[in-house]
């Protein structure tokens, strides 16, 4: 004896799921269960179809595989997410990136700062966009999660480059400088509560286009990223560094204190 | 007109599913270079040959491709890019099973409600979006918002270089102070808290209905992602990231649901399309690089 059940079916005629499975429930001759008939035109709508009990059971165990068998990209979203707050929490990961969907949530500038002691004990300013061009992958996933290690192979990375000592307007901070400055300038309300540095100052470059510029030999480099952020409270960009930072000295790295 | 509409119809779910996640890999499948060739070609296949997309070998190649080359750059990878990892690891295992368009379905409904749970959460908790404050700051120091900030406020663009020119500063050392005050007025501070609700409202709203699955109706579904693409994505421009969504969003469009999955595949077309009237000066400047060389 059969019974028989509809089902929501695909045109290939592979029985998806029993919605109701007893909404109609009649005696069928065995020779019937190969005998689906079309209730409808529409070739994606429902189907009768006639199965024996243990073929329901078994469209149920298929549908309940189903469900769990979707739980597994999400399953794998889920844990992701949340390695990737933890990240966020523990090593400075970047809230917009490691796929925990934190983009347009939380600023995200973050910019290097460099400090190079020359053996006169004189610092200068490094121009850390000269480092991003020589060395854009390791700029990058330094500034995605920075680490004591990164740090210091950006410190390495910087010390082993020919630094030479230009002003600031030459370097290739200069562009993005002069603009700046021009603006905050234009701007005499705003521009009163600025202190901005000497255009003229020196800084470190490892551009190689200017090779008549006198070379640095760095004693110490002081390797530091800082983050800004916003609050609509003051109306104010506040900076803040990102960890401690490390510096470079007589071959050793360590964090600054 | 008609006939169009009959094709669409027509279409089994799984097989315009399938065909669309074919394409996806080819056009936004790859951020790293190198991959991009090989997910082409292979997106490729899957759009002229179909039936390979009924192999699970085909998506698993894809899979297993996204994650060496993506996974080595984990920390530098969009998350859309991600995302639609998942998404071709549900394809792998749906058509390894009879029950293809219910994994299918089943995968898209929990995907979407839980990544727009995963950013509703990071607004929710990461400190700087219920004051307004993050919607402030794009909204001042973002160039994809400052010309919105200039129409919906009044203030004037020479203004809103302010926060250019900080960050600029602060970047390239000529500015050292550790807090900085930017010219702003209510008029921001209104529409940024505005836009924070906004946002977590429709994200809050996308997470509910698409977790709840088939307990709420496929129009409440997609009405909410639709609304959320219109109004949120032609100003932050992620045309990508609806492409993915859209694409997940077709398999939870059932066959009679002609009308939604219209809707979905114009969604689709607008999505591809919005880059188009951003970038109209650099398409004309190139025709006419062209023809001057």
């Amino acid at each position: 004896m059969s019974r028989c059940a509809i089902f929501r079916g695909d045109p290939a005629g592979a029985v998806i799921a029993a919605e109701s499975p007893l909404d109609w429930q009649g005696e069928a001759s065995s020779s019937s269960a190969t005998l689906c008939r079309t209730l409808s035109q529409d070739a994606f709508a429902l189907y009768v179809g006639v199965r024996r009990p243990s073929a329901l059971r078994g469209n149920r165990s298929q549908a309940s595989l189903a469900r769990r068998v979707a739980l597994i990209p999400a399953g794998l979203l889920v844990i992701v997410y949340l390695c990737q707050v933890a990240l966020t929490q523990t090593h400075d990961l970047l809230p917009s990136k490691g796929g925990g969907f934190g983009m347009y949530s939380t600023p995200d500038h973050r910019f290097f700062e460099f400090e190079v002691t020359d053996s006169d004990s004189k610092t200068y300013r490094g121009d850390h966009k000269s480092f991003y061009a020589s060395h854009w992958r390791l700029y990058q996933r330094t500034m995605m999660m920075p680490s004591e290690e990164l740090l210091c192979a950006v410190a390495s990375a910087w010390r082993e480059s020919t630094l030479r000592r230009v002003p600031i307007t030459d370097s290739m901070l200069g562009p993005s400088a002069q603009a700046a400055r021009g603006w905050l300038e234009s701007d005499e309300e705003w521009g009163a509560d600025l202190t901005l540095a000497d255009p003229s100052e020196s800084v470190v470059t490892s551009d190689d286009t200017h090779s008549s510029a006198s070379i640095v030999t760095p004693a110490s480099i002081r390797v530091r990223i800082w983050q800004t952020r916003f609050s609509a409270a003051t109306g104010a960009l506040h900076r803040e560094p990102l960890g401690q930072g490390i510096e470079w000295k007589r071959g050793r790295c360590e964090a600054l204190p | 007109m008609t006939a169009l509409t009959a094709v669409i119809r027509g279409l089994p779910r799984d097989e315009l599913v399938l065909r669309m996640s074919a394409v996806m890999l080819m056009i936004d499948g790859a951020q790293a270079e190198a991959l991009l060739g090989l997910l082409t070609v292979l997106g490729g296949l899957g759009v002229v040959f179909p039936r390979v997309l009924r192999r699970p070998a085909f998506w698993w190649t894809a899979v297993g491709l996204t994650v060496v080359f993506h996974g080595a750059k984990w920390f530098w990878i969009y998350n859309h890019k991600i995302l639609f990892t998942y998404w071709t690891i549900a394809c792998a295992l749906a058509v390894s099973r009879p029950m293809t368009i219910h994994i299918l379905a089943k995968s898209a409904r929990l995907l979407i409600g839980l990544t727009f749970l995963a950013a509703f959460s990071w607004k929710l908790f990461g400190g700087h979006f219920l004051d307004g404050s993050y919607m402030h700051y794009l909204m001042l120091c973002n160039q994809k918002f400052v010309p919105w900030t200039h129409w919906l406020t009044g203030v004037s663009m020479e203004t809103l270089g302010a926060c250019d020119a900080a960050l600029r500063a602060l970047d390239s050392g000529i500015l050292a102070q550790d807090v900085t005050p930017l010219p702003t007025d209510d008029a921001i501070v209104n529409v940024s808290l505005f836009a924070s609700y906004y946002t977590l409202a429709v994200e809050g709203g996308i997470a509910i209905v698409f977790l709840l699955g088939e307990r709420v109706r496929a129009w409440w579904r997609h009405a909410f992602l639709w609304l959320f693409i219109l109004s949120v994505y032609p100003i932050a421009t992620v045309p990508a990231f609806a492409l993915i969504v859209l694409t997940m969003s077709l398999a939870d469009i059932e066959e009679g649901h002609t009308r939604l999955r219209i809707g979905a595949l114009i969604m689709m077309a607008l999505s591809v399309l919005s880059f188009v009237p951003r970038n109209v000066p650099r398409y004309l400047s190139l025709i006419g690089d062209f023809f001057t060389w």
